[in-house]
């Protein structure tokens, strides 16, 4: 039997999709042989007056987050009142099972306190906040992080600083774990643009 | 995990009753996870489609690691256009990846007919924030 001819209109779609399936499949092809870019952190902003980067949503794949994460000169800032120079802006972390990140969560925390980047976990089981040193960075500094769920605790690692491992209150097995993004306060937001990279590593 | 099971089993189930169009499909899918292969299998009526999918790292396993990855889910295709032998589907999908933790994906897929029940898709998605790559072939067993 005869084909009936494609019309005006299906010919466009026609020619679209094909235009698309050939670019997908010289996608694929040419995905095993790209080069490594130069630079492969990615850059995360807190503009000044705000207390976040650009926002992005990411759920948890796996029981562990390994970045690495370089601040610089913008991690120096003097807070408008003295004591909130104390306070813990975030890093990186993730909230646990099924859960708001005010009741159930694990993230790295950074502070600029005696002239250096203090780190810290910072973390909230059933509601209640936990924060404990892990350590310190200098700008410019490349620093290796390593956050593990296990059963019971979180289990934060800055370099080679000693573990901290910080208890979890487990209230479920399986479901969303979503990721959480750098975030400046505390109370006070960020006094001027502030840059991190960072390189995840699956 | 049990949830997945029983959706699987009531799409089989149904299919072999109806035997609309059943698919059977290896994939193979690059991401920010690296390159995971997978199998699935597809019921389709109309323009709709319902599916179990199982993928993997290196192993064909459901062991985690820091180079596996498996995902179990379902997947859910509906057809946005048909051009000859082309066809746009989207083709979203939602799992558990490493058995606890529970994931979206969204993705668009191009599918050529290549040889009567025979299919070569094409896949873009989206993967820990990253695009991802999918190639599929496809095989009609049911129709």
């Amino acid at each position: 039997m005869k084909k009936a001819p494609l019309t005006k209109r299906r010919k466009y779609i026609y020619y679209a999709l094909s235009t698309y399936g050939w670019a997908m499949l010289l996608f694929v092809l040419t995905l095993s042989c790209e080069q490594p870019i130069d630079d492969p952190y990615e850059t995360f902003v807190i503009p000044e007056g705000k207390h976040n980067a650009t926002l992005t949503t990411q759920s948890l794949q796996s029981d562990q987050i390994n970045f690495s994460a370089i601040f610089d000169e913008s991690a120096i800032y003097e807070s408008k009142t003295a004591e909130n120079q104390h306070d813990i802006n975030k890093l990186v972390g993730f909230s646990d099972c099924n859960a708001h990140h005010h009741q159930s969560s694990a993230r790295f925390g950074w502070r600029w306190l005696n002239d250096q980047i203090e780190i810290l976990a910072y973390v909230y089981g059933d509601g209640e906040r936990q924060t404990e040193y892990i350590g310190a960075v200098n700008p410019n500094d490349t620093a290796s992080y390593h956050l593990k769920i296990t059963e019971k605790a979180y289990v934060f690692r800055l370099n080679d600083f000693d573990e901290v491992a910080v208890s979890r209150a487990k209230n479920c097995d399986r479901g969303l774990y979503y990721m959480l993004f750098p975030y400046f306060g505390g109370d006070e937001k960020a006094p001027h643009d502030i840059s991190i990279k960072i390189l995840f590593r699956s | 995990m049990k949830v997945i099971i029983r959706i699987a089993f009531l799409v089989l189930a149904y299919s072999s009753v109806e035997a609309q169009e059943l698919t059977v499909s290896v994939f193979g899918q690059s991401s920010e996870l690296g390159f995971q292969r997978g199998y699935s299998i597809q019921y389709e009526k109309e323009k709709w489609g319902m599916g179990v999918l199982f993928q993997s790292g290196k192993t064909i396993s459901l062991e985690t690691s820091n180079n596996n990855h498996p995902f179990i889910g379902l997947t859910i295709a509906r057809e946005l256009y048909t051009a000859g032998k082309m066809r746009l589907l989207l083709t979203p999908k939602v799992g558990f990846v490493n058995q606890h933790f529970l994931v979206f994906i969204p993705e668009l897929q191009t599918e050529f007919n290549l040889y009567k029940g025979l299919r070569l898709s094409l896949g873009t998605a989206i993967r820990a924030r990253q695009p991802a790559a999918t190639l599929a072939l496809s095989y009609q067993i049911l129709k």
